[in-house]
């Protein structure tokens, strides 16, 4: 039997998420207190929780519920698993307490919001020829000629595409920022292996001012609709805003007792 | 809250996840981010960077160069010619209207109607020019 | 073509064994399996950019989302053991 652990809260309204637990359906979602910091947790059978879409999904719900019933929260990483209840109010809770505490003022009624925005892959390779001579002109070639003919060409036109797609990634993504940051508290940049991608980003908000937010995305999508597609997804808890450095206990002595 | 349909090409997408809703949407940020506490619960944290990637945003290889190529290719050059002379124009520069979204504003009015602008919303324009000169 | 594309770009060297390149092969048919982290991102990301321009249905959402998270488990479990 183990401890599986959702997320840390303040000022949960009474009552945790009727909702089902991740790796076992009927245990209940209960909580853990300490000088008010609520560990919000469920048992489990076995320490290793296996990421099906299943419990992936349960740890999602569980979270998002508790998002709109407390005054703040924060969002463990799925899969954090604490050999019992003691360990939990003991090593966490009271021995990281003061962390815990600075975390939870940190998004005290703060949500995430999500953003991906992608290319349109027509629109901004027409922008990229149109652009570069170069780029056309080797267009031109390849096409004239036999595939077999044009290998090196295509990896110097590919070349120049990509070299190009990156400047405007940049731009553009910049640009985006610059659209959306001003409504945010705090916001966070990620590398997207994806060449169509033109950002992922995420931003910390004020719970009053996600609408605001709102309408800011739809404009920043309406005008670039010929060109990027946006797509954001709020509120979250936020995921991307609380980090702390880890500590080093010695893995085996705390799983054996 | 605005809810989106699933499968739709949106414009935007703008909504809560609700049970059920696509875990492919929060999957990065319910496995990569959150908060990560102990070593000693990394026992079932294993893989926890699964979804981290290095300093590369796009894996520069001829593969990708090759894709590109073929992407560039599959483009109809042709109806875009018309359009070269307002995609210099509009730039990409934010300095061009002088405000923050300015690079957006000059792109949209650029490649608005993806290169037809001359012929088709030119056209609507002039219509639009004379009602109001009859008006 | 991947596994050929890998030994195509790794740097000149004198040659090497028989067992060195079985090695190679083996590294690359495991990462193809099982997927690298990179590449599994690569594929959300593209679950995610596919959804965003309406290109597939549900079905195929539902499908290519279970492929991943098969993918996933694999490589959680792998690290572990």
């Amino acid at each position: 039997m183990a401890t599986y652990l959702y997320g840390i809260a303040r000022g949960l309204r009474p009552g945790p998420p009727a909702l089902p637990s991740v790796g076992d359906a009927d245990a209940k979602i209960r909580t853990i207190e300490s000088a008010g910091r609520v560990a919000v947790v469920s048992d489990l059978a076995d320490a290793f929780v296996d990421a099906t879409a299943e419990d992936l999904q349960r740890h999602s719900d569980v979270l998002q519920k508790l998002l709109t019933s407390s005054d703040a929260l924060v969002p463990l990483r799925f899969g954090t698993v604490y050999p019992d209840d003691e360990s939990v109010a003991r090593d966490l809770l009271e021995a990281r307490g003061g962390e815990l505490d600075a975390l939870l003022k940190c998004v005290e009624n703060r949500v995430e919001a999500r953003l991906k925005a992608f290319y349109r892959e027509e629109s901004v390779l027409a922008e990229i020829v149109a652009e570069q001579p170069r780029i056309a002109e080797l267009h031109r070639r390849t096409q004239a000629l036999p595939a077999n003919a044009t290998y090196y060409d295509r990896i110097r036109l590919g070349e120049l595409v990509a070299a190009a797609l990156s400047d405007k990634r940049r731009r553009d993504g910049d640009q985006i920022l610059l659209h959306l940051a001003p409504f945010a508290v705090d916001h966070c940049v990620e590398e997207e292996p994806h060449e169509w991608s033109v950002l992922t980003a995420s931003f910390l908000l004020e719970g009053s001012a996600v609408e605001e937010f709102h309408s800011a995305v739809k404009t920043l999508a309406d005008d670039t609709e010929q060109r990027v597609q946006v797509r954001c997804l709020a509120p979250l808890p936020p995921y991307s805003f609380v980090a702390l450095p880890l500590e080093q206990v010695e893995a085996e002595a705390a799983w054996a007792s | 809250m605005a809810v989106a349909q699933r499968g739709t090409s949106q414009n935007y997408l703008y909504r809560a996840p609700s049970p059920g809703s696509g875990l492919v949407d929060v999957l990065d940020v319910i496995l990569d981010k959150g908060l990560v506490i102990d070593a000693y619960v990394r026992v079932s944290l294993v893989g926890i960077e699964l979804l981290t990637i290095d300093a590369r945003i796009v894996i520069a290889s001829v593969d990708t160069y090759l894709k590109f190529a073929e992407a560039v290719n599959r483009l109809d050059i042709s109806s875009q010619s018309s359009g070269l002379p307002d995609l210099l124009e509009g730039g990409m520069e934010s300095g061009a209207k002088g405000k923050a979204e300015g690079a957006i504003e000059g792109v949209k009015d650029a490649v608005k109607g993806n290169g037809r602008k001359q012929q088709d919303d030119d056209g609507d324009e002039q219509e639009q020019d004379e009602d109001d000169s009859d008006a | 073509m991947g596994i050929v594309t890998g030994l195509l770009t790794l740097p000149l060297a004198p040659v090497r064994g028989v067992a060195w390149v079985a090695e190679q092969l083996a590294a690359e048919a495991e990462r193809e399996l099982y997927g690298t982290s990179e590449s599994l991102r690569r594929e959300l990301t593209e679950l995610q950019h596919d959804r965003t321009f309406g290109q597939i249905d549900d079905d195929e959402y539902t499908e290519r989302e279970a492929a991943l998270l098969a993918r996933l488990s694999a490589l959680r479990r792998r690290n572990q053991g």
